[in-house]
């Protein structure tokens, strides 16, 4: 297997490159994999968890935020262990990290990084529900967000008139929110609150 | 009629005068759509309606954590990169998922099944 640096993989994550993306997938992911079967997970919450993980870790490179002596493969653990954690004792989580956590572990985890991962949380269940509508939802919701006139979006997705397609914003979004209304996460984030 | 059958249609017509006032559930079910609340968010109303609406926030919690909601959620999907990072990232899962299982492997990498 190509070795990639910790620079090249920082970059590769900010450019969406496919070939660093697969590499970390192939180094890391067994490990993150293993760890949550160990950990009363399945690989479906191993799947999500590496994927949190990897958006956290951008969020904090393109805000200057990762810590660059970190090795990525350290910090990317501990992000996943972090996450893992916190949703096995969601309400204790601060407690768990003082307790449980590995000493070498806490030392790549601070309140800053907790911060990050409790204020995204809800972003990442609404972006993933908006991947699990069709692609024509997507789009739709996609170009009005843009602020494309309808008379365009109308045009570019072939829709019959401007009313359908405003129609069919709305059914999209309906479906959108009705998803995440009904999604357990939501609920249990709402009761956070 | 009777005392009895008097004392029911009192208090269903005060149960329908109830209704017509606090119906905060069906309220919001009627009124607040998707449609209007979309309406709402992108200053797409007249004024006076607007008025009203900011009005009823206030006095609704619920429409107030419904609008919050919506707004969080546009807020979300402009987040285009994490998005298609994210797409990027759940091909790669999906990839090597189904190749593990084609493989019966589930925990190794799939340069080692290869090998």
């Amino acid at each position: 297997m190509k070795h990639y640096s910790n620079n090249k993989i920082i970059n590769g994550i900010l450019q969406n490159d496919n070939l660093v993306l697969q590499y970390i997938y192939n180094k890391y992911y067994s490990g993150i994999n293993l760890h949550i079967l160990k950990n009363n997970g399945t690989k479906e919450d191993a799947d999500d968890i590496f994927q949190e993980g990897i958006i956290i870790i951008y969020r904090k490179i393109k805000n200057n935020q990762f810590p660059l002596k970190c090795s990525f493969g350290t910090y990317l653990y501990s992000v996943c262990k972090l996450l893992w954690l916190k949703q096995l004792r969601k309400e204790k989580t601060k407690f768990l990290i003082k307790e449980r956590l590995p000493i070498y572990l806490k030392r790549n985890i601070n309140q800053n990084l907790i911060d990050a991962i409790e204020k995204k949380e809800r972003y990442s269940l609404y972006q993933k529900y908006f991947l699990k509508l069709g692609k024509d939802c997507q789009k739709t919701l996609q170009l009005f967000l843009d602020e494309v006139s309808i008379k365009n979006i109308a045009k570019i997705m072939g829709y019959k008139n401007e009313n359908y397609a405003k129609k069919k914003k709305y059914k999209c979004k309906e479906n959108l929110i009705n998803n995440i209304k009904n999604d357990t996460r939501f609920k249990e984030l709402e009761n956070e609150n | 009629m009777t005392r009895d059958s008097k004392n029911w249609k009192t208090r269903i017509k005060i149960l329908k005068l109830c209704l017509t006032i606090f119906p905060e559930k069906n309220f919001i079910m009627k009124k607040y759509t998707t449609e209007n609340i979309d309406r709402y968010i992108h200053n797409e109303m007249p004024p006076s309606e607007k008025q009203q609406w900011d009005k009823e926030r206030k006095a609704y919690k619920k429409l107030d954590k419904e609008i919050i909601l919506y707004k969080e959620i546009e807020e979300a999907l402009r987040e285009k990169d994490i998005i298609r990072l994210r797409k990027a990232l759940l091909k790669i899962i999906k990839t090597n998922s189904s190749y593990e299982e084609n493989n019966n492997c589930h925990l190794c990498e799939p340069s080692q099944k290869t090998a």
